[in-house]
Order: structure tokens, then sequence, then C-alpha cells
């Protein structure tokens, strides 16, 4: 069976993406036993790092088991590798999460879309045409693992580079964390119309695209105000992410492996509501 | 450490209220026009508390939406204003009148929701 893909993204940066992607991994991963790749596709590495860790993120890169690899040896050429060696293995703290393999990204991986546009450019793509070559190799590097997970995960970078579109593309589901104010809220107008496109090429509807609330702040009354707007305008999870201490600190991976209790701490109750609701959402209960 | 020092705090303070009647009474002053004060703004965060100007404004007719907003106190308004961040330059002067308070909110929501309306193109 082929996996579920989602695609986790908003134009605007620090709304909780790649904490949202590595909440919903590490939970499902460890609490529902599910099969879960990450594929981190924004060059900041924040879940890469978040997930395995600076050692094995090191480690990784240095073996270059990483997602400027994969789409390197179409730009560049060389010795080709197959997707699912690039694939780091387990590389979670949380004990009980075997099965959460991720696909680092690099500092290094602003640069191959640059690269990729010029050399494809010049042997006469078109956007379109290099929108669908991006989204082929995509697609490719996805078909051939799929029989191994259940959840394919994309971190996508702010705004919406072409890679970010590949997988927007590809995905069954879109999901736009948002920070319940003004300027986050503006993040997802403008990422919507893209969003709606993207389902209808695949011939899905707009129900799935989703916003998830984050860093909500229980005491902030333009917070409430925001989110029961967002409420009323989109179709937005009923779990709120709130601001946490807790949730920010898990961000630091640990030489010792630990429980999901331990990492997140009381926070582990709200996160495994939302990976509950996503898992219900994208059909994997 | 704070929990502490307020309960060192808290027993001075009960044990000269045992001790000193005159201070007892004013400390019931005290506390009794807080609690009124405590128990008025309660009243006006419950009754305000399922209203949103914005989504209100989008499900009625302007004129609904007007009849709707008239419906609250100049208290209860107030809090709609600051809650929704309806008065970000602070224009309403802290003694404004219901009526004015209700034109605020009006204008404000009709702003919004032309503001809004333009961002789903966006």
């Amino acid at each position: 069976m082929a996996p579920r893909t989602v695609s986790v993204v908003n134009m605007k940066g620090g709304v909780g993406k790649s904490t949202t992607v590595a909440c919903i991994a590490e939970s499902l991963a460890a609490d529902a036993g599910l099969r879960v790749l990450v594929i981190d596709l924004d060059p900041q590495s924040n879940v890469s790092m978040m997930l395995s860790g600076l050692d094995r993120w090191g480690d990784l890169r240095e073996n270059g088991q990483t997602i400027d690899t994969y789409f390197n040896q179409y730009v560049y050429g060389g010795e080709p590798k197959f997707f699912h060696e690039l694939i780091g293995r387990s590389v979670s703290d949380i004990t009980s999460a075997p099965n959460l393999d991720m696909l680092i990204s690099t500092p290094e991986f602003r640069y191959i879309e640059r690269e990729a546009l010029a050399k494809w450019v010049r042997q006469g793509f078109d956007i379109e045409g290099l929108k669908r070559k991006l989204g082929g190799l995509t697609n490719a590097a996805i078909e051939s693992v799929g029989d191994s997970y259940d959840l394919v995960l994309f971190d996508c970078p702010p705004g919406i580079s072409m890679f970010a579109e590949a997988a927007i593309e590809m995905s069954e589901f879109i999901l736009i964390p948002t920070i319940p104010d003004f300027v986050s809220r503006l993040g997802i107008f403008a990422f919507r119309k893209r969003a709606v496109r993207a389902m209808e090429q695949r011939r899905f509807t707009e129900d799935r695209i989703w916003t998830l609330i984050t860093k909500f702040e229980q005491a902030n009354a333009l917070h409430e105000s925001e989110a029961a707007l967002l409420r009323d305008q989109f179709n937005v999870f009923d779990v709120q992410v709130p601001q946490s201490e807790e949730i920010a600190r898990a961000a630091q991976w640990s030489d010792q492996p630990r429980s999901i209790d331990q990492k997140y701490g009381q926070s582990a109750q709200v996160i495994r509501l939302l990976a509950g609701e996503f898992t219900e959402r994208v059909g994997l209960v | 450490m704070i929990e502490k020092a307020l309960g060192g705090v808290f027993k001075v303070v009960t044990a000269e209220a045992a001790a000193n009647p005159a201070f007892a009474r004013r400390l019931e002053d005290a506390l009794g026009k807080f609690a009124e004060d405590y128990v008025e703004r309660r009243k006006a965060e419950s009754a305000v508390a399922n209203f949103h100007p914005f989504i209100a404004f989008r499900n009625e007719t302007p004129e609904g939406f007007r009849k709707q907003v008239g419906k609250f106190s100049a208290p209860e308004l107030r809090l709609v204003v600051a809650k929704h961040h309806l008065d970000p330059s602070g224009v309403l002067k802290a003694r404004a009148t219901k009526k004015a308070l209700v034109e605020h909110i009006v204008t404000a929501a009709e702003k919004r929701a032309a503001r809004d309306a333009k961002l789903f193109e966006y």
C-alpha cells in the first residue's frame, strides 16, 4: 500500500513547521507504531537536526546521505545513488520510535535549486517543464520506498521553493501551521491559492488543506480572537498546540534515549492528541 | 521560594486582621470593592464571550449586525474592542459613549471584512 503523503508548509517562517513535523512523526512512530519517513526540504535543516541530533546529522552529511545528494546526481551527474540508500534509519532519540527514518537536508541544499534551474533552463526546459521534472524525480523517489512506510512527511521551507512545489503537488494532504496572529494568518492567504490549485490538479478537494494553530497563548486575548477567526475561515485542527517551553526544549536531541513523556514533559499529552487527530484526518486509523 | 515568602506575608496579615478590628474592617471594604468590580467584569466577559465581531458581521446583514452590537452595554463593548484589537491607534476615549462604541465596532468590522475579501484573492 502506498504511504500517505503530507506536506507541512507556510509562506511565513517561525510558525512551527519543523516542530509540527517532529512532534507528529515521533508520536506516530512511538505511540502508534507507524513507519514514518520525514523528508527535510528546508536548507535551514531544522527538523533534520531536531530529529537526528547534530552528531548523527553530521555523520549523515559526511556520508552524503542527504536530500542534496539525491537531486545532485540529476544536476551534476556522477555515480548514481538509490533513494533508499540515502535515508537515515531510526533517527529519533525516542526509544520506542525505531521506525522513524529521515532524509536530512543541509545548508548546501539552497544551491541545488539554483544550479538545477540554470542547467535545465539551458537545456530548454520552461517553468512547467522544470516543475514536471522535479515532480517526477520526487515522485520516483517516494515510489521507490513506498512499501516501507505508512506516512511520508515533507517539511517545506518558508516561501515556496521549486522543491516545495514538487512536494505539494505530490502530497495528498497539506498542513499549514499558523500562529494565531495577524501576520501569520497572512501566510495562509498567500499560500492557499497555490495549495488549492495543487489539490485540484489531483482532483482532490479543499478539505485536504488543513490549518493547525501553533504557539497558542491561553492568556493572550488577541490569540483567542484570531484563533476563532481562523476556525471560521479555514479547515482548522481541533487540537491547538500551545506555546510551550517543554516543546521548545524538546528540539534539542538527547544522547540518552528517552520516552515521549520524558522528551515532551506535560506537553506530550497535547502532542498525542495532535497525532491522534492527524491520524484520523489522513485515514491511518 | 516565592510561595514561602507569600505564606509569610499572609500569616502577618491574618494575624493583624484577627487582632485589629479596624484593620479587619478596612480589609473587608477593600475586598468588597474588588469583589464588586470582579463580578461586574466577569459578567461583561461572559456576555461577550461568544461574540466575535468579524464572524458575526459575515453572518449578518449590516443592519442585523448593528442591532446585535447595540444590545451590549458600554462596558461590554469596551471589552469587545480590547479583545479583538479594534482600536489599534487608541482613538477611542476611555469615556466613549455606547453610540460611539457601536459606530466604531461596525466600522472596524466593515473594514476588516473588505480587507479579508481581498486577502482571499491574494
